[in-house]
C-alpha cells in the first residue's frame, strides 16, 4: 500500500515537473528569417501570449538612391521578459510571413549590430522600460521608388511566447544615383582585421570626391578622430594608427565633393595576435619521436639498472627469508654459526609454511617472506652456490610437499623423507 | 548525436582515473620495499594485488590514451593554428611513451624487480613523470576548453602559449632518430632475466 502511494506521489511529481511551454527560450541565433510566425509557439493563440512591446522603427534618412547605403533602427520597449531575457528582433520587408526579408525586396543587409548580415538578431535585454535597440546598415535597392520596411519582435516572459508586429513601418524613397554623388566603388572590400601592432593603411576607391577624409574611433562609442586622406594610385589613402592590444576599432570614410556630403558605414577593425600557424603532420611526426626516443629511454634505464642489480645488492633477502640459511652451502656455515640462530628444524620449517602458504601471484608463483636476514647471511650471501649443483634430490620428486621451496626440499628433503621411512 | 567533445572528456576521465590508480598503486609498492616490516604487515597476497593494480590499471589507461587523443583531436577543430593543441599532441607523445615504458618495463622484469630497491625506485619515478605529464595534458585540455586549469594555482605552471615551429623535414629526422634510439635499445642491450617474486 506504502509502495503505490509512493509510487503514485512520485508520478504526479514528474507530472508537475514538467517545463511550461515556454517556446524556445534560449533563442534560435541571428540569421535570415521570413516572418513565418503564424504557426509557431509565439504566434499561435492557444500557445502565446499577448505582449506589451512598443516598437519605434526609424532611420537616419527618408530618401537615398539605388546602392546608397541607410540605416534603419528599431527600440523596443515595455516588452515582458523570460529569464533569458533574450529579445529577438526581424527586419522586414512586407508582413506576408513568406518570402518577407529585406533582401527578398530587393536590399542587402551589410551589418547589423552583431556583426552579422541577418535580417534577424537576438540581443539581452535587461530592463524593459529602458528596452533594446538594434540597428541594420542596408544597401537600397537597385528598384526605384517608395519602400516600406517594418519591424516585429519576439521575446517572452510569464511563461509562454510573445510577439509583437510594428505594422505601419517606415517608408524610404530610393531615387536614381545623382550623377556627381561621391560614393565608394560596389567592389570595396573594407579591412576589418590586422594584427597587433601593425598601422593599418587604408585604400579607398572613392569617386566623384573632391575631398576624403576618415573618421575613427575605438569600440562603439570612444571619442572620433578624423585623418584626411590623400588621393594615390588605386583610390583615397588615409591610415589608422595601430593598436597595442586586441581592442576594436570602427572608421568610416567622408566623402565629400561641391554638392554632396555622404558616409559609408562604420566599419568595425578588430586587432587581433599574429595568426600562427604549423604543420600538422610535422607535429604528428614529433610526437612519434618523443614518443619513441621515451620508450627507448625507459627500457635502457631499466635494463641498466636490473643488469647492475646482483645478488649482494639491495634485494630484499626477504624472497628466500622463509629458510634464511637454505642458499648458504654447508661449508660455509662456520662463518656464521657462532652468531646467528641454529637453523630451524624440520617441524618449524613446517609451521612456518603452514602460517605461510604459497601465494599465486600476477604473473609468478608468491613466494612467503618472512622477517629480515640474519647480518650472517648478508655477509655469507655472495659466495653462495648453485644449490641444484649440490642436490641429490629431484626438484619433481613426488615426495616433496606441495608448500615447499626448493631450498627448503634440497636441504631438508632427507630428512623429510627418512621420517616417511622412504629411502633417497 | 554526441559530439567528439563529449567521448573526450568521457576518455579522459577513464585515462586519468586509470592511471591515477596505477601510480597510487605504484608508490605504495614500493614503498614496501623498501619497508619490511610493511611487507610483513600486508602479507604477499595483498603486494601480489597492488602490483597488479598498477600493472592493469595502467594497461587500461593506455589502452584508453590513443581514444583520448583521437577524440581531442576531432573536438578541438583548427589544431594546427592553436599552439596549445600542438604543445598538447607533442606531450601527448611524452605520456605514451612513459607509459609504455613503465608498462614495458614491468611485464619485461617481472614481478621481482619489486624486490630490488633501485628499481623500483626507477619505475615508481617513471610511473611518477607519466602521471605528470598526464595531469599537464589534462591541465592545457583545461586551459583550451574553459581558459583556466587547476593546475593555475601553481606559481610555475607554464600555459604553453608557444609551440616550437619544426619543418616537416626535420619532423621526419627527428621520428626516425626515435624510432633508431628505441630499436637500438630493444634489439642491441643485452636483455635483463625476468625475476620471479
Amino acid at each position: 500500500m506504502i509502495r503505490r502511494a509512493l509510487l503514485i506521489v512520485a508520478l504526479l511529481g514528474l507530472l508537475f515537473a514538467m517545463p511550461s511551454m515556454q517556446a524556445r527560450p534560449g533563442g534560435v541565433g541571428d540569421d535570415n528569417r521570413d516572418f513565418t510566425c503564424g504557426g509557431s509557439c509565439h504566434g499561435d493563440p492557444g500557445l502565446s501570449g499577448e505582449s506589451s512591446a512598443v516598437i519605434e522603427i526609424s532611420s537616419d534618412r527618408t530618401e537615398t538612391y539605388s546602392s546608397g547605403l541607410l540605416t534603419v533602427s528599431v527600440k523596443v520597449t515595455g516588452m515582458e521578459l523570460s529569464s533569458k531575457r533574450i529579445v529577438g528582433v526581424f527586419l522586414l520587408s512586407d508582413l506576408h510571413g513568406v518570402a518577407d526579408t529585406p533582401e527578398d525586396s530587393g536590399w542587402t543587409v551589410l551589418d547589423n549590430d552583431n556583426g552579422g548580415e541577418s535580417n534577424y538578431q537576438e540581443t539581452l535585454a535587461f530592463d524593459s522600460s529602458e528596452g533594446v535597440t538594434v540597428s541594420w546598415v542596408l544597401r537600397a535597392p537597385a528598384e526605384q521608388g517608395n519602400h516600406t520596411l517594418f519591424a516585429a519582435v519576439h521575446h517572452g516572459g510569464g511563461g509562454v511566447a510573445r510577439m509583437a508586429v510594428d505594422d505601419v513601418g517606415i517608408s524610404i524613397d530610393v531615387g536614381p544615383i545623382p550623377e556627381n554623388l561621391p560614393q565608394m566603388n560596389l567592389d570595396w572590400d573594407p579591412v576589418t582585421n590586422r594584427d597587433i601592432g601593425e598601422v593599418t593603411m587604408l585604400t579607398l576607391p572613392v569617386i566623384n570626391a573632391t575631398t576624403v577624409r576618415v573618421e575613427w574611433r575605438i569600440g562603439g562609442d570612444g571619442p572620433t578622430t578624423t585623418v584626411a586622406a590623400v588621393s594615390g594610385e588605386g583610390g583615397w589613402k588615409a591610415s589608422i594608427p595601430m593598436a597595442l592590444s586586441d581592442v576594436e576599432f570602427q572608421y568610416r570614410v567622408l566623402m565629400l565633393n561641391d554638392d554632396f556630403s555622404e558616409y559609408s558605414r562604420w566599419v568595425t577593425l578588430s586587432s587581433e595576435h599574429e595568426e600562427w600557424s604549423t604543420n600538422i603532420w610535422a607535429v604528428r611526426l614529433q610526437m612519434c619521436g618523443i614518443m619513441f626516443a621515451v620508450i627507448g629511454l625507459c627500457i635502457a634505464v631499466q635494463r641498466r639498472f636490473a643488469h647492475s642489480v646482483g645478488p649482494q645488492d639491495d634485494v630484499m633477502a626477504s624472497t628466500l627469508a622463509v629458510v634464511p640459511h637454505a642458499m648458504i652451502p654447508a661449508d660455509q656455515t662456520a662463518l656464521f654459526i657462532e652468531s646467528s640462530p641454529p637453523p630451524p628444524t624440520l617441524d618449524e620449517i613446517r609451521a612456518m609454511a603452514a602460517a605461510n602458504p604459497p601465494q599465486m601471484g600476477f604473473d609468478e608463483p608468491q613466494q612467503p617472506t618472512y622477517a629480515e636476514p640474519p647480518p650472517a647471511l648478508q655477509a655469507a650471501a655472495a659466495p653462495a652456490v648453485d644449490t641444484t649443483e649440490s642436490a641429490t634430490l629431484a626438484l619433481d620428486d613426488p615426495r616433496r610437499p606441495g608448500n615447499w621451496s626448493d631450498e627448503q626440499w634440497l636441504y631438508y628433503g632427507h630428512e623429510h623423507i627418512k621420517e616417511l621411512g622412504g629411502e633417497l | 548525436m554526441v559530439g567528439a567533445s563529449s567521448f573526450h572528456a568521457f576518455s579522459v576521465e577513464l585515462v586519468v582515473g586509470s592511471l591515477s590508480i596505477a601510480v597510487f598503486a605504484t608508490i605504495l609498492r614500493c614503498i614496501a620495499s623498501f619497508s619490511n616490516p610493511l611487507s610483513m604487515r600486508v602479507g604477499p597476497k595483498v603486494l601480489t594485488g597492488i602490483d597488479a593494480a598498477s600493472l592493469w590499471a595502467a594497461g587500461f589507461g593506455l589502452a584508453m590514451i590513443p581514444f583520448a587523443i583521437i577524440t581531442g583531436y576531432l573536438a578541438s577543430g583548427d589544431t594546427a593554428s592553436d599552439p596549445q593543441a600542438v604543445n598538447k599532441m607533442i606531450l601527448s607523445g611524452l605520456c605514451t611513451g612513459l607509459w609504455i615504458g613503465f608498462i614495458y618495463g614491468r611485464m619485461t622484469l617481472g614481478p621481482g624487480l619489486w624486490n630490488h630497491r633501485r628499481l623500483a625506485v626507477v619505475q615508481t619515478v617513471i610511473a611518477f613523470l607519466a602521471i605528470n605529464v598526464t595531469y599537464l595534458l589534462g591541465s592545457i585540455g583545461g586551459l583550451l576548453a574553459r581558459g583556466e586549469a587547476v593546475m593555475d594555482i601553481l606559481p610555475f605552471f607554464p600555459h604553453f602559449e608557444s609551440a616550437p615551429e619544426i619543418s616537416t623535414f626535420v619532423s621526419v629526422v627527428l621520428m626516425l632518430v626515435g624510432l633508431a634510439t628505441m630499436l637500438v635499445v630493444i634489439f642491441l642491450q643485452p636483455k635483463p632475466q625476468r625475476m620471479a617474486e
